[in-house]
């Protein structure tokens, strides 16, 4: 049980980060950009909008079709 | 360099999906890394510059919610959903490999320090999920230790639940597509 709370910790505490840098990202002064201003800016490369396009498709796939 | 790293990490999933058991989306991740890697080098031809409209975000969301209602009525890993997300995924693909690669100066001193604190939260999921993934392994001890599909797989088995992801699934697609090149080149490309 205590593995689980530990695994289960862990995940809160990275959408707690994730959440806190989107907060960040959108105040003025603290030098970080907002996630979709930062997407804008690196999905110029064909090599990274490939990349992270197929994490993308591949998340609906393995939740939607693979056995 | 973008390319070296993206097919870096692209054939290192490839191999870890073949680790898992899953040779499909082995071969899918490391063909891609291996096209990028090409690509990067100039040994592939320049694809030509293609792009179909793109919905505005409120449309994105109508569209995406339309998408995901009629995706949870078919068949849960069924024949037609199957073609559905194979459709979906041809298209995304071939799109992104035909926008342009643009440079994007405007921003690049607030750039380093979010690529850094999101690539830092990047690492550290992955790295968790690979750790947990292997201390259960599936499915012997996921109770333990569970992954987030193991968490996630009840609210996707429930239609609702599963509408909903699709939804999102189908925004944050969009939006992606809208961010890239394409958006900022050909406006007149984005329905509002």
């Amino acid at each position: 049980m205590t593995s689980r709370l530990i695994v289960l910790s862990a995940y809160a505490a990275l959408i707690v980060i994730a959440g806190a840098l989107t907060l960040l990202g959108h105040r003025p002064g603290t030098g970080l950009l907002p996630p979709s201003a930062l997407l804008r800016a690196i999905l110029v490369h064909r090599s990274v909008r490939v990349l992270i396009m197929l994490f993308w498709f591949w998340l609906g796939w393995h939740f939607l079709v693979e056995p | 360099m973008h390319s070296a790293v993206s097919a870096a990490i692209l054939i290192m999933t490839g191999c870890f999906h073949l680790y898992r058991g899953v040779p499909t989306e082995a071969v899918v991740f490391c063909v891609a890394g291996f096209a990028v890697l090409a690509d990067g080098n100039g040994w592939l031809p320049k694809p030509p510059r293609w792009g179909p409209p793109l919905p505005g975000p409120a449309i994105s969301v109508l569209l995406a919610g339309f998408g995901a209602v009629v995706m949870s009525l078919l068949q849960v890993k069924g024949t037609v959903e199957t073609v559905v997300l194979v459709a979906i995924g041809a298209t995304v693909m071939a799109v992104c490999w035909c926008q342009p690669d643009t440079s994007n100066p405007a921003i690049g001193s607030k750039l380093r320090p979010a690529a850094w604190s999101w690539t830092v939260v990047g690492l550290c999921l992955c790295l968790s999920e690979l750790f947990v993934f292997l201390l259960a392994d599936p499915p012997l001890r996921e109770e333990e230790y569970p992954t987030l599909t193991y968490l996630l797989q009840p609210i996707v088995d429930q239609r609702v639940g599963r509408a909903a992801l699709l939804a999102v699934w189908l925004i944050a697609g969009l939006a992606l597509l809208r961010w890239s090149p394409t958006d900022r080149h050909t406006k007149s490309t984005v329905l509002r």
